[in-house]
């Protein structure tokens, strides 16, 4: 330090010397700062790193006020997201496709907004994983079938062009039951994603990746689509929260068909704080989707209040049976005792058609399915066989392009559409449909929230080749909700004596959101379950 | 109902003497919605645009992409459902009708199934054949349905290979599906064509069959008086008026002689060949077909408004007062309001154009109506079929028409004369009826005097003949009406010249 740097350091501490002291000043100043330069003796690169590499763990809304403080800079979050990706990918693989360069860009830019001062929404510079159903302009869009190996989408979503305005991070495509058909993953043309709490078990499915991706840190949040479980089962897997909006808050618009009547585009989240952030994204009305509901969106956030008294929540007995794990039901017992700890009430309800709901959402889906999935022909995109003739082709190309659980549910949804069949299997489901929602709407005459177990058990093990009906009876819990188009959340209650998660399930009303993420966050709130990380077979 | 007597005298006079058999004609006709953009999609519709060049994501079935129903649509199929008396309905719904072809992106077609737009109509009509002796008569055929669909695409083959334009994927259509009331060939040509002029006018379809706005199905059996209806067959895709005539007359003729011969009818479609005027079966609908039908998940119900309340996609009494005058209203204003006889009304109303100048005639002045549509349809469009023109081709200013009226009340010209300067006016003379008849000094001799003087010229030059009619032999009269006629060069007003022959001959007598 010289006489300059003095000087220059005196006026920024806005302070005077007589030139007596100067001289000692700058002895005592350099003498110190000889000292304690022996620092530079270590070697602290891989510090800031580390540094970075805990950004994993911080949720959206925390990433925001480090990006509002200029702690951190959205590149910054992007490349502590790649880093930790690479680490754990592995173990994990939850990712059809990473988006990496396009992160950067993305993240590069949320930079410049802030540095000029901009107004930053509260995903901005987010990282955000993409269930690989949901269309991306220029991003490959595989379904996890063979038949879209090489789809590339000529638009976006409407939820992706939402969360896009929102300024936020796409860290990649996740993996899922190929065309959503499935709860573990395991029907993937690709590959299998595990469950980050253990890796010999399934993060459930057909949002998967999602989940598995956002409980192993490889993305802060994730947006997954649920037909009749598949974003709340995932999330009860992998001890995270995820919603299932009310059909039609979200646009449907870009997210690629399984049963249309069913499909909801929803988040998945390491708590409510973040699912609320994240409705509030995605969330609204949409004129390209003719179901989407015309209504005013509120402020989710709004709903974190910490506040259930009056709240009346209904236990429907149906969900309780002996179908459902004892640990499983201890854990919903004891979150209800908790919230009416709160201040809410609770009472015992019926919905006489629950044990109907499965059969209903078995032959509705396929048939929604086998439909939707006609366009899948070799004609005009996707995957096409060398073939003899036209029919010949489309067989070939359908047969070599689909796995086989995706060629089981087209026969079965075509055979109960057929001439003959229609009236035994579809219509009739779609009779008992109704009734199963007019459950709902009963019991929401005397109750605000149902509260239910997400799945009958914890994650079951990869591999583990259980008979086709005990697989189907892990989204029992969650299917009444996607017939009736309620809105429904899962968020971790607690663990099993095998450390996994266990997910409650608060169902509300249409529209019933902002009830339903008040519930979450009060329970929430009032516990720390959210809070363990998923241990990723305890290496890390 | 006299009409009607004669026509059912006519037909068990012409099948008692060839056959035994009747037959039953159904109609379904897909009408293309004439609106700027698709059923579903905003891409346009515009005919004969570049090879797949008016093709949406959502037309090529683009995974993710969802339908959006256009409005217009709606509004053009609840205007026909109207104009052809059908009960419109307040909620309907969209179906998916699957079959896989190349043409048919998405595996299905979106169609109204279950619950169409309209139902219960009735399309009156008449059966009226130019150039023959039969009387017009008012048939009818009842409507079961109207329903909105999509279209598909067109497949193109050659030897090698093919290829798919999808520029009519998703193109709006009308199907408007008919009861099997028709009796014959005749009929169901007439009903299309009324069909046609009722689309043009409510301007809910351009019609252009040529284009294939306008696609007829029709299904034919023939049966015996008394026993129930025969097999039947159904044609697909006939693309002319004439085309429907000829396609069900060949389809009854052959269905006829496979019976007399012993054989039998087969339910198929088949397809009509314009150019051998025949119908073939279509071999690749030959496998039946389970279209699977299923409710469109991704469309709401369709609420039409039916009162004044506005709730819904459209309102029916908004709707109703967008309605113009329809062809009967108009043929029976015709009738009623200018006296004309119903085969000149029918005729102005199946020629737009004629019926646009007749109005527009008369609206400049108020010349004798008659005698105008007399000379449009008598001397005007003969002369136009005479030259081989389109009416559409032909354009004549409503004041030319009104002074050509007005020279031959006048009586400056005859009628002879009034064609000949129409004629003119067909094959492109610009200048007006006034001009062309001073210029050709085609003016009537109306002067009495001199009209005499040429009379008794007439009667001087022809001794014989006045001898043969003062002989007793009155229809030599006609000669002198014709000698008279050349002498003036057909200048002569021949009313005045019959009565000044007449007195002259008779005089001449005593």
């Amino acid at each position: 330090m010289n006489r300059q740097d003095l000087e220059n350091v005196a006026d920024i501490s806005k302070l005077y010397f007589e030139d007596n002291d100067a001289e000692q000043f700058q002895n005592r100043l350099n003498a110190i700062l000889d000292y304690v330069g022996m620092l530079n003796k270590i070697d602290t690169s891989q510090e800031g790193d580390s540094r970075q590499l805990e950004l994993y763990k911080y949720s959206a809304h925390e990433l925001h006020d480090k990006l509002l403080k200029k702690e951190v800079s959205a590149v910054e979050i992007a490349q502590a997201q790649f880093d930790r990706i690479e680490a754990v990918e592995d173990k994990v693989k939850a990712y059809i496709t990473l988006t990496k360069d396009l992160a950067l860009t993305q993240a590069g830019a949320i930079d410049q907004k802030i540095a000029q001062g901009e107004k930053i929404s509260p995903l901005a510079g987010i990282p955000v994983a993409i269930k690989d159903n949901i269309c991306t302009k220029g991003i490959k869009t595989t379904c996890a079938s063979r038949t879209l190996a090489e789809f590339v989408p000529p638009y976006d979503a409407t939820v992706i062009s939402k969360l896009a305005g929102e300024g936020f991070v796409m860290t990649g495509k996740t993996n899922l039951d190929e065309f959503a058909v499935g709860n573990s993953t395991e029907n993937s043309a690709y590959f299998t994603t595990q469950n980050p709490w253990d890796l010999t078990r399934t993060p459930g499915g057909s949002s998967g990746g999602s989940a598995a991706a956002v409980a192993a840190g490889q993305a802060v949040l994730a947006l997954g689509s649920d037909t009749g479980g598949s974003i709340r089962q995932p999330a009860a897997y992998c001890g995270l929260v995820g919603l299932k909006p009310t059909y039609g808050l979200v646009s449907r618009c870009g997210a690629t068909a399984f049963a249309s009547s069913l499909d909801q585009v929803g988040p998945l989240t390491r708590n409510v704080t973040d699912c609320a952030l994240a409705l509030n994204a995605i969330a609204g009305y949409d004129p390209n989707d003719s179901t989407s509901i015309n209504a005013p969106i509120p402020d989710y956030t709004q709903a974190l209040a910490k506040e259930v008294k009056g709240l009346k929540i209904g236990l429907p007995k149906e969900y309780f049976g002996s179908g459902i794990d004892s640990e499983i039901q201890k854990a919903v017992y004891q979150a209800v005792d908790k919230l009416t700890a709160l201040g809410a009430t609770c009472e015992e309800v019926t919905m006489p058609h629950t044990e109907y709901a499965a059969s209903v959402y078995h032959i509705i889906a396929p048939a929604e399915g086998s439909s939707n999935l006609s366009r899948y022909d070799g004609v005009g995109f996707g995957y096409r066989a060398e073939s003899e003739n036209l029919n010949d082709m489309y067989k070939k190309s359908r047969s070599q392009g689909f796995g086989s659980e995706v060629k089981f549910r087209i026969m079965l949804g075509t055979y109960v559409l057929s001439s003959g069949h229609y009236e035994t299997y579809y219509l009739k489901a779609i009779k008992v449909r109704t009734l199963v929602k007019e459950d709902f709407d009963k019991v929401f005459e005397k109750v605000d929230v149902l509260l239910t177990p997400t799945t009958p058990a914890a994650a079951f093990k990869t591999g583990e080749n259980l008979d086709f009906l005990s697989m189907y009876i892990q989204d029992a819990c969650a299917i009444p909700a996607s017939l009736a188009g309620m809105p429904a959340i899962s968020i971790p209650c607690g663990f099993t004596g095998g450390n996994l998660p266990i997910g409650l399930q608060i169902i509300g009303k249409p529209l019933g959101e902002m009830t339903i993420l008040r519930t979450a966050y009060a329970f929430e709130q009032a516990n720390n379950y959210h809070d363990r990380l998923a241990p990723l077979g305890g290496e890390l | 109902m006299k009409l009607l007597q004669q026509f059912f005298r006519h037909q068990r006079r012409k099948y008692s003497s060839t056959t035994k058999w009747q037959s039953v004609v159904g109609l379904e006709v897909h009408a293309q919605i004439s609106s700027a953009s698709k059923l579903f999609s905003g891409s346009s519709t515009e005919f004969a645009s570049p090879v797949n060049t008016n093709v949406s994501l959502f037309d090529s079935a683009v995974p993710g992409t969802l339908p959006v129903l256009n409005k217009k649509c709606v509004e053009a199929g609840v205007m026909t459902a109207l104009a052809l008396n059908c009960r419109v309905n307040p909620v309907s719904y969209f179906d998916r009708k699957h079959y896989f072809y190349a043409d048919l992106p998405a595996g299905y077609q979106i169609t109204q199934q279950r619950a169409p737009l309209a139902n219960d109509g009735v399309l009156r009509f008449h059966v009226h054949t130019p150039g023959t002796n039969k009387k017009p008569y008012v048939a009818e055929a009842r409507i079961k349905q109207i329903q909105l669909e999509q279209d598909s695409g067109k497949s193109l083959h050659d030897d090698y290979q093919s290829l798919v334009d999808l520029n009519r994927a998703g193109a709006p259509l009308m199907e408007l599906v008919f009861e099997p009331d028709l009796k014959n060939a005749e009929e169901a040509a007439s009903l299309v064509k009324e069909l046609i002029i009722i689309l043009e006018r409510i301007q809910t379809c351009s019609c252009k069959m040529e284009e294939g706005a306008l696609r007829v199905d029709a299904n034919v059996s023939i049966h015996k008086p008394g026993s129930p209806l025969g097999t039947r067959t159904e044609i697909k895709n006939i693309g002319s008026v004439r085309g429907v005539a000829g396609a069900i007359k060949y389809e009854i003729e052959r269905q006829i002689k496979v019976l007399e011969s012993g054989g039998e009818i087969v339910n198929e479609t088949r397809a009509w060949d314009a150019t051998t005027k025949t119908t073939l079966a279509m071999r690749d609908k030959e496998q039946k077909q389970d279209y699977r039908y299923m409710p469109e998940p991704n469309l709401p119900p369709l609420h039409i408004a039916l009162g004044p309340v506005q709730q819904g996609c459209v309102n029916v009494n908004e709707i109703v007062s967008k309605i113009p005058e329809l062809p009967e209203d108009t043929r029976n204003r015709l009738r009623e309001s200018f006296g004309l006889v119903p085969e000149h009304a029918i005729i102005l109303v199946n020629e737009s154009k004629l019926q646009k100048l007749f109005e527009d005639v008369l609206a400049l002045e108020t010349v004798n109506p008659k005698l105008l549509a007399n000379i449009l349809i008598n001397e005007y469009l003969a002369l136009i079929h005479a030259e081989k023109l389109a009416l559409e081709d032909v354009e004549t200013p409503a004041k030319y028409m009104r002074d050509i009226i007005k020279l031959l009340t006048d009586g400056i010209i005859s009628r002879n004369t009034a064609r000949l300067v129409l004629e003119k006016i067909i094959k492109g003379c610009k200048d007006s009826p006034i001009k062309i008849v001073e210029d050709e000094d085609w003016r009537q001799i109306t002067d009495e005097n001199k009209l005499r003087q040429i009379c008794q010229e007439v009667i001087d030059e022809n001794p014989k003949a006045t001898k043969q009619y003062l002989g007793g032999k009155t229809k030599v009269f006609k000669f002198f009406l014709g000698a008279v006629t050349t002498k003036t060069n057909q200048r002569a007003n021949m009313t005045f010249v019959n009565n000044i022959l007449k007195e002259l001959l008779d005089k001449s007598k005593k």
